[in-house]
């Protein structure tokens, strides 16, 4: 992470700054799968927020208690019932969207964000420190896919379309671009990978953007200490001068 | 216990896994009627083409033929096998099988099919559809002649129909 993100607090900073997908390139692969409709990243990023966060509760809560051999396979443990329970809520509550999701909601278990969250955060951080980690980090997933999502659905379907995933009715839907206008690749995986480079370049453009304006800040700040310096060491040989 | 020691890593992961398992089967009791539930509700307008206004549950069945997709109980009419087999057409068709409480064939209905025209198709059509609403579950499917593929995977299929339908008697 760069000195200019540990910097930026902001809630939306941190959303593109520790953003995990176009940022620290996390969890890319469910990213590019399911990202077609506005529902599919709503669902998939509300059962990520909830396994990163539960998990880093309860990781944070056993790391004084877990010796270093054995705590990749306790955070596995961890993860993996949790993926289990809300694949079983999905598929009760949310038939739909579980089908729609299919495999990619077990394939939670291997997301590197979770576990990497788990390894390099909740295991050496507090209760409180983690569950706000998981939360942020789940947000900024799910902004990732809600903005590639956006993306694709409208360019590829000229829809803006979302419905509820209990009962699979349109709660709205809008036509943005005429039927004649749309391009239909980018609801295929070519579309997907055009999305997310566009995407990640717009993130690391704002990135060195900020970076840049730091340094030029803080050459500035080093310029003016200079000249305030030398401004002081004037001051103080002139005196003795005028005495000489 | 020395916290280093293999004795007591064991117990933490047994432990961990007791819990963990116990949570698990605790939403399991909660959302299994759920999701069977569901799974009949999807499934209950092609059933009712069989047995109108019956009571249908979800059954739990092992096929090893691989030709059965689902079971339905309908109480007090019989049983809905659930077939998909693969005739001319790569895709594959599925289709109802029915057996009544007797042993008699309550219903055949095509679900899916992609069958060609004057050929694979015929075997949806009356008088195929007739033979085999006449067989029970201890008859074989027939074959149909310019259709051998297609007669052939729905004998298939009615075969590990029956052969389930029987071996719940």
């Amino acid at each position: 992470m760069s000195t200019a993100s540990e910097k930026k607090q902001g809630f939306w900073r941190e959303m593109i700054y520790n953003n995990p997908v176009f940022g620290l390139y996390l969890g890319i692969c469910s990213t590019l799968a399911i990202t077609t409709t506005l529902n599919n990243a709503i669902g998939m990023g509300i059962a990520v927020i909830v396994v990163l966060t539960v998990s880093n509760i309860v990781i944070s809560l056993l790391a004084p208690i877990t010796p270093d051999e054995i705590h990749i396979p306790v955070y596995i443990v961890v993860i993996a019932t949790l993926v289990t329970v809300v694949g079983m809520l999905m598929q009760a509550y949310t038939p739909t969207l579980y089908s729609t999701l299919g495999t990619f909601i077990d394939l939670i278990v291997v997301n590197c964000i979770i576990l990497g969250r788990a390894e390099a955060y909740a295991s050496s951080h507090n209760v409180a420190e983690s569950a706000r980690d998981g939360l942020m980090m789940g947000l900024s997933y799910t902004f990732s896919l809600i903005a590639m999502s956006l993306i694709r659905q409208i360019l590829g379907t000229g829809l803006l379309e979302f419905s509820n995933p209990m009962s699979n009715q349109v709660i709205f839907s809008l036509r943005l671009i005429p039927e004649a206008f749309v391009i239909p690749v980018f609801t295929t995986q070519t579309g997907a990978f055009l999305t997310f480079a566009v995407l990640a370049a717009a993130v690391a453009a704002i990135k060195n953007n900020d970076e840049k304006k730091e340094a030029a800040a803080l050459k500035a700040k080093a310029d003016a200490e200079k000249a305030a310096k030398a401004a002081a060491a004037k001051a103080a040989a002139k005196p003795v001068k005028e005495a000489a | 216990m020395n916290r280093e020691g293999t004795l007591y890593k064991a117990v933490l992961l047994g432990v961990l896994c007791a819990v963990c398992g116990l949570l698990l089967g605790g939403v399991n009791a909660l959302t299994e009627p759920i999701i069977t539930e569901a799974a009949i509700a999807n499934e209950k307008a092609n059933l009712e083409l069989i047995y109108p206004g019956a009571s249908f549950a979800a059954q739990d069945f092992t096929d090893d033929s691989g030709y059965v997709q689902g079971v339905y109980s309908a109480e007090g009419k019989g049983m809905i096998y659930k077939i998909h087999a693969t005739g001319y057409n790569s895709e594959g068709f599925t289709f109802l099988l029915a057996f009544n409480d007797d042993g008699s064939v309550g219903g055949f209905k095509v679900l899916e099919e992609n069958e060609t025209g004057g050929f694979g198709k015929r075997c949806f059509e009356d008088p195929y559809v007739s033979e085999v609403n006449a067989l029970t579950s201890n008859d074989s499917a027939p074959l149909l002649s310019g259709a051998t593929l297609t007669s052939t995977a729905i004998q298939k299929g009615f075969a590990a129909a029956s052969a389930l339908f029987n071996s719940r008697k």
